[in-house]
């Protein structure tokens, strides 16, 4: 027997949701450790999602599939700019700078950014997709 | 909209709520220690994100 919920109530519980999660406040990413530590986040929330519209049938096997490979190709993107960030402030005079406490505007973050902003666009892609599929942000 | 398509929605939510506190959890200690997020918080949240992805790829039994 099916069950069917009106989808009014259904929005508006979803908007309660995304409501709360907007209060949670989350802090600004304003270092380095804290973009890839958001974006892994971002990983983790996307492919967990996925799975359960995967096993609830709300997603292919096709879908579910090239989700995993744009999500990999995200973790990938990730790790790289990490390496080249951390690279960059290995190489750095002094050396002794952690990575952890380089500031946004370092030139070690503006070097590794490009790598991370594309690994993000990909992100955000998938999460419009999972949108389209019935996944609220 | 079905049981399964809602439960999978709530799911969805719950998912995105966790991750979400989760971070704004790690970031606010960070800040309440004056600290950055450390190499090794960062490390363990790279290797939670790809622990998800392998076992996305095991539901469907194909390499990631």
């Amino acid at each position: 027997m099916k069950f069917y919920l009106s989808r009014a109530a259904l929005s508006l519980w979803a908007a309660l949701v995304i409501t709360a999660c907007a209060g949670l406040g989350v802090p600004p990413a304003d270092t380095w450790n804290k973009k890839v530590y958001a974006a892994a986040a971002t990983i983790t929330g996307l492919a967990s999602s996925a799975a359960q519209l995967k096993a609830s049938g709300v997603l292919s096997a096709e879908d579910a599939g090239n989700l995993v490979t744009q999500l990999q190709t995200a973790q990938d993107g990730v790790r790289v700019a990490d390496g080249i960030h951390t690279n960059c402030v290995k190489a750095l005079p002094g050396g002794a700078a952690s990575a952890a406490s380089t500031g946004a505007s370092d030139p070690c973050t503006l070097t590794a950014q490009n790598r991370l902003d594309v690994a993000v666009t990909a992100l955000t892609a998938v999460q419009a997709y999972l949108n389209s599929k019935g996944a609220k942000p | 909209m079905t049981a399964a398509e809602i439960a999978a929605l709530i799911g969805t939510l719950l998912t995105s709520a966790q991750q979400l506190q989760q971070v704004a959890i790690a970031f606010n200690q960070a800040n309440v220690e004056g600290r950055d997020i450390t190499d090794a918080e960062k490390a363990t949240a790279l290797t939670a994100s790809q622990a998800a992805i392998d076992a996305l790829a095991a539901t469907l039994k194909v390499k990631p």
